[in-house]
């Protein structure tokens, strides 16, 4: 449109301002209404750029004034925009969507806004902006909306959430590319004044400095950089007999400033040359790694030992290792420690030992070790010296092991234990199908499964690569997105790399922050009737014991006098605790909330641990899935109730492995149950977030599955 | 493309892996552990040679840490599930001889040759050998060390870092009661010259010497 306002013309603006711009757009002092004032900022900047400019065309004319005249009268949104979850995927029961942050790219992102939540206009127009990733600075600097996609997509409301589901146009399409980031993020802007600028009334998704939509490529693949491999270098000071390791880098290293360090220490009768799929692969995504020869016959405190030693060597020896390639590049302060089978629980004991101040190590200290990754580690050592205390902590480990196998007559074979003691972050990874030895390249077949469900090495290394990246980015690089691939079920976020027939079963249990609200880790208040935060506890289950997580009789085989069966996760050195109970009618348990813990409403997720029973006769007679109902219910009696499988994924089966006594099953997996509490509200827009007085764990009857047994810990809410 | 002995090589993320290439490194499946220690868990030295040191070092496979100067060099042949790695506690590797019990230490398990290579370094708990006068000497060391009666086995399943003298004594009681016998006089090969040697990086590098012949495949 020219500049110049002609009269055809500006009768021709009059005619189409209000469909292609808001009114809203006009109230250009913000002060909730179109009207004089709006119109004397367009007169009094007639000619001239910048206020006034209703269409954002760079001039103020008489486009612009007839944008304002058009929209005479209205009334308008004032205050900042709403930050509001956007993105989501359909589920198929209440709430029907499920808002995350991140998708895989390719997959289709949708998004959904909640009227109970969101008051916007039934059948009224909006625009969906996709725009790259801005700070909140950024933002505030910068409110105008460009659309990665080109344009942005106009949605029409409707009055339930259901109806407000929108297939994102082009969503398929997003890039993940980001560099040497696993994905890349976006901001979601619901335009609903229609001015293509930020502003009142309007939503927006990632406000703040996170993005609020992030689109990941696959981290079981390869990543944008070429790598240099160095087979063998002698590390200095490390034990004689011991000092060759392996590196890899990004061959554009030069340009890449300082990376952070990722040290491999391989397990008993390993060797240090049997990681290479995940060295070659982590340095694609831009990390320096070692993987070093390890000391692990003699024992554990040698294993830790080497690990010191050469984490010490590469940064002492980096300006002549690889003809001073790394030199300057190492980035100290992030560094990563991955340890397979008494190499994973050496790991953790070095990491103890520099703790408990009983080794310095040079050139580093706690502080800098960031992570700890152990996988199918032993357990010879126990609370006192094989500890991961606060750092971040993950643990991979495949149900088929035959090696560390998890036996319960033999607490060194008892994995689970290490996660336990963590008391920062911490997360695991069990996956079904795969042994020991599928986790390298060339250890023996140690298998121990069922026929038919093994996965070998190369599912196995998928998911070694993909979960060990995604947890590296998340906690060395704060790539916070990728954490989803930590806690969502595969069924809501699988790496394409990794098959949709692997069963794996993943955990999360953020460090104690403010932004953690346990309800009941049942390690304190130990009676059935309180829990650890000191609210009541009622149940009407079947065969309760709330006890340390220890099977007590050596054997898998189920008895009433072992009502911990096939919990392998705390030694006679750990206090872990856990509930365990189970149902053949509706029944439930309930955790009233004390007062102080009521006021839910800035608060993001209900979560929990847990798992089945194994071999118990309920879960045999169950024979799959489990599933519940979380109920929340206010102080003025409103209930709301979401289906804990609504998301995609029950609570599996144990895996069925047989030995270690009668029966079918191995030992009880955990799962993290994670639900936003804002579906609650989506269900029941009654429910009152702020007053909540409850939760309720129902099953059987309409809640669930009717029957099964139960193992439980971590009830807590967190923030996103 | 790889290169060792420091020099870098650049690949493509995509390059073969070079460890699955390796023939030597295909899987093989865990056997079952063998009840030790037992008859069966005698094992067989098929090299001796008397080692001693310049240098002391102190010995990973005793609790005590003990500095270990000299002892016997030895290659063993034993039942390949015994030598086979494991996660968990392995049997013990023992050795005994008149007046002596020690804890034998490995680089390398020898499972796929059915060879290990080890050295039983000569520990004497009431007087440490850390001292090259008086009763350390190397003479007299291998004077108490002498080859009468030996045994080699492998006793109960244990970290080697966890060994301490009284655990020494209950293995060999445990041995002998399980009737593992004295190696025949004529069974025992003749011992190779004495070696003297600086440090233990110069043990280490024998070891891998002998390892490289006696179980090649075994990296």
């Amino acid at each position: 449109m020219d500049k110049q306002c002609h009269l055809p013309l500006c009768l021709g603006a009059l005619l189409i301002s209000a469909s292609a711009y808001g009114q809203c757009a006009a109230d250009l002092n913000n002060d909730g209404a179109v009207d004089a004032f709006d119109l004397s900022e367009v007169l009094v900047a007639w000619g001239q750029s910048g206020a006034g400019d209703v269409n954002g065309d760079g001039a103020v004319d008489g486009n612009d004034l007839a944008i304002v005249v058009s929209s005479w009268g209205a009334s308008c949104p004032v205050g900042p925009p709403t930050e509001v979850k956007l993105t989501c995927q359909a589920i198929e029961v209440a709430p029907f969507v499920s808002f995350v942050r991140t998708f895989t790219a390719g997959s289709t992102v949708r998004v959904g806004i909640d009227p109970a939540l969101t008051p916007v206009a039934a059948d009224a127009t909006a625009d969906v902006w996709v725009v790259a990733n801005r700070s909140a600075a950024e933002w505030a600097a910068n409110d105008s909306l460009q659309d990665v996609r080109g344009t942005p997509q106009t949605i029409q409301f409707g009055a339930t959430l259901a109806a407000n589901v929108f297939e994102l146009t082009g969503g398929t399409t997003l890039s993940g590319d980001g560099n040497l980031a696993v994905g890349r993020g976006y901001d979601l802007v619901v335009d609903v004044n229609r001015d293509g600028r930020l502003g009142a009334g309007d939503l927006i998704d990632g406000g703040g400095n996170e993005a609020g939509l992030w689109i990941a490529r696959d981290p079981t693949a390869t990543g944008p950089l070429l790598v240099t491999s160095l087979s063998s270098y002698t590390a200095s000071g490390a034990t004689a007999g011991f000092t060759t390791a392996r590196l890899w880098y990004p061959t554009s290293i030069a340009l890449l400033g300082q990376r952070p360090l990722v040290v491999i220490s391989h397990g008993n009768g390993h060797q240090y040359s049997w990681y290479d799929y995940l060295g070659t692969h982590l340095a694609s995504w831009g990390f320096i790694v070692i993987s070093h020869q390890n000391n692990t016959v003699p024992g554990i405190e040698t294993a830790s030992t080497t690990t010191l030693q050469h984490t010490s060597a590469i940064i002492a020896q980096q300006a002549t290792v690889a003809g001073g390639a790394i030199n300057g590049r190492i980035d100290v302060s992030r560094i990563g420690w991955i340890g397979h089978s008494r190499g994973g629980e050496g790991i953790a004991r070095a990491y103890d030992r520099i703790f408990d101040n009983s080794y310095t190590p040079t050139g580093y200290g706690l502080a800098n070790i960031k992570f700890l990754c152990s996988i199918a580690p032993t357990d010879f050592l126990g609370a006192s010296s094989a500890n991961p205390h606060a750092a971040n902590f993950m643990l991979l480990w495949g149900a088929a092991d035959g090696d560390v196998s998890g036996v319960p007559n033999n607490t060194v074979a008892w994995s689970f234990d290490l996660a336990e003691r963590c008391t920062g972050f911490r997360n695991t990874v069990y996956v079904h199908g795969a042994d020991h030895n599928d986790f390298n390249c060339c250890g023996t077949n140690d298998f121990q499964g069922p026929s038919g469900t093994a996965i070998n090495n190369a599912g196995a290394q998928a998911v070694a690569k993909a979960f060990i990246l995604a947890a590296l980015k998340y906690h060395l690089e704060s790539e916070t997105a990728l954490g989803e691939f930590l806690w969502r079920p595969s069924s809501s976020l699988r790496p394409p790399g990794v098959s949709a027939a692997f069963t794996i079963v993943k955990e999360v249990v953020p460090a104690a922050s403010a932004n953690v609200r346990t309800v009941d880790n049942f390690q304190t208040q130990t009676g059935l009737g309180t829990s650890s935060s000191g609210g009541a506890v009622a149940s009407t289950v079947t065969n309760i014991s709330e006890a340390i997580a220890r099977d007590t009789d050596n054997t898998y085989t189920w008895s009433t006098s072992n009502p911990h069966n096939g919990s392998i996760r705390a030694t006679s050195s750990d206090t872990q605790r856990m509930v365990a109970w189970d149902w053949n009618v509706s029944a439930g348990m309930t955790w009233d909330l004390l007062p102080a813990l009521r006021d839910l409403s800035s608060w993001t997720f209900v979560q929990a641990r847990v798992g089945q029973g194994t071999r118990h006769p309920n879960t045999v007679t169950l024979n799959g899935g489990a599933s519940f109902t979380w109920v929340l219910k206010d102080s003025l009696g409103n209930e709301s109730r979401v289906s804990s499988s609504a998301y995609g994924e029950a609570i599996n089966r144990p895996y069925q492995r047989t030995g270690s006594g009668t029966g079918t099953g191995w030992q009880n997996e955990l799962r993290t149950v994670q639900l936003r509490l804002r579906d609650f509200k989506s269900v029941n827009p009654l429910i009152d977030l702020s007053q909540i007085a409850s939760v309720r764990m129902e099953v059987g009857g309409s809640a669930g599955s009717t029957t099964g047994r139960f193992v439980i810990d971590d009830l807590q809410f967190v923030k996103e | 493309m790889w290169l060792g002995g420091g020099a870098a090589a650049q690949q493509s993320p995509q390059a073969p892996q070079p460890g699955a290439a390796a023939a030597s490194d295909e899987k093989r499946s865990l056997p079952e552990l063998p009840k030790t220690p037992s008859v069966r868990s005698a094992a067989q030295p098929v090299v001796v040679q008397w080692v001693q040191l310049a240098t002391a070092y102190p010995s990973d496979f005793r609790a005590e840490r003990p500095l270990v100067r000299a002892g016997w060099l030895v290659v063993i042949r034993a039942d390949a599930a015994l030598l086979t790695p494991r996660s968990l506690a392995e049997p013990l590797l023992l050795a005994a001889g008149e007046g002596w019990t020690a804890s034998a230490e490995w680089l390398q398990h020898g499972h796929t040759s059915g060879h290990r290579v080890c050295f039983i370094p000569f520990v004497d708990d009431a007087q440490r050998t850390d001292s090259p006068t008086a009763d350390g000497t190397a003479g007299s060391i291998k004077a108490r060390a002498n080859l009468r009666g030996l045994r080699i086995w492998f006793g109960t399943p244990e970290l080697p870092e966890r060994v301490d003298a009284a655990m020494l004594t209950r293995e060999r009681a445990l041995a002998e009661a399980s009737g593992i016998q004295p190696i025949q006089k004529e069974q025992l090969p003749t011992p190779a010259a004495d070696l003297s040697l600086a440090d233990k990086a110069e043990l280490v590098a024998r070891m891998r010497q002998l390892a490289a012949t006696w179980c090649p495949s075994e990296p």
